[in-house]
């Protein structure tokens, strides 16, 4: 432990209260907090979009340490909150390329950058954006210290949820179905 | 001459909004005027929250849906009515390396 528990839960309850003040906004658009005891915040996401409504994915932050660290953020299976997998991921969090031009047409497809990085399939991905630990961890942003950016907000609870909402569930128009035929095995002739 | 009240900011239709703006999780309540350009609430939502380490240009303004709102815009023309929430966030930054 590198700061006292009592420091970090401090800035952990600040953030949740201000949170909490607008919980209902979030959950209208499918954003569900669901627990959050120092240190970690679980919270499940649901794109509402489309008929039915589908729950995405849920998110496990760990604020150990706070703001000395980062939290850590990892996508986990809403139901057993084990950590997915990079190829269990039912979204890898795209952004629109920011150096690509534009679409022709609007809504065409267009290249993204996934957030959340792998260096395999069977690895527990990460997400990739300033403000988690993972991130920070990484030996390819060593030139990009926490610590230079801690009191800006990427951290806080509001903004690693709203950047998951974003980028994992906002871009989700609803569901596609691929149809087969169904087969009634009693009725296949021998 | 109401239309030329209107034109001018000073008929009745001018009242100011009261808008609340969310950074990153903290609320700041401010008085905007419907037709001024928002770029001024940004820089003052950052001001009254603290948040000066970035510029006004780094950040981004949403409503609830998560729609981004036109700063060079005005509240009217971004159909803002008196008591809508806000949200302002960091652009995502350097990602997917």
């Amino acid at each position: 432990m590198l700061v006292d528990p009592a420091v970090s839960r401090g800035k952990f309850e600040r953030e949740l209260a201000n949170y909490r003040t607008f919980e209902d906004a979030m959950q209208r658009r499918g954003q569900w907090l669901l627990r959050a005891e120092f240190p970690e915040v679980f919270t499940v996401f649901a794109a509402p979009r489309g008929t039915p409504p589908v729950v995405v994915f849920g998110a496990l932050l760990d604020y150990t340490n706070y703001d000395l660290w980062p939290p850590s953020v990892r996508l986990v299976n809403p139901f057993t909150r084990q950590p997915y997998r990079y190829a269990e991921l039912l979204t890898r969090l795209p952004r629109r390329d920011p150096a690509a031009p534009p679409p022709a047409v609007p809504g065409m497809p267009t290249p993204v950058q996934e957030l959340m990085q792998a260096f395999k399939p069977e690895d527990v991905p990460f997400l990739c954006v300033p403000g988690t630990r993972e991130y920070h961890a990484n030996p390819g942003h060593s030139g990009d210290d926490w610590l230079l950016r801690r009191a800006d907000g990427e951290g806080s609870i509001y903004n690693i949820l709203d950047v998951l909402w974003r980028y994992g569930v906002d871009p989700i128009a609803g569901l596609q179905m691929q149809m087969t035929l169904a087969p009634a095995f009693d009725r296949i002739p021998e | 001459m109401k239309q030329d009240k209107v034109a001018q900011g000073r008929g009745p239709e001018s009242k100011k909004l009261l808008l609340t703006v969310v950074v990153n999780g903290a609320p700041a309540a401010i008085e905007v005027a419907p037709r001024a350009a928002l770029k001024a609430l940004v820089a003052r939502a950052l001001e009254e929250t603290n948040n000066v380490g970035r510029s006004p240009e780094n950040w981004e303004l949403r409503n609830e849906a998560g729609q981004s709102i036109d700063l060079d815009g005005s509240a009217e023309s971004n159909g803002l009515a008196d008591g809508a929430v806000l949200f302002l966030s960091l652009k995502t930054g350097a990602a997917g390396a």
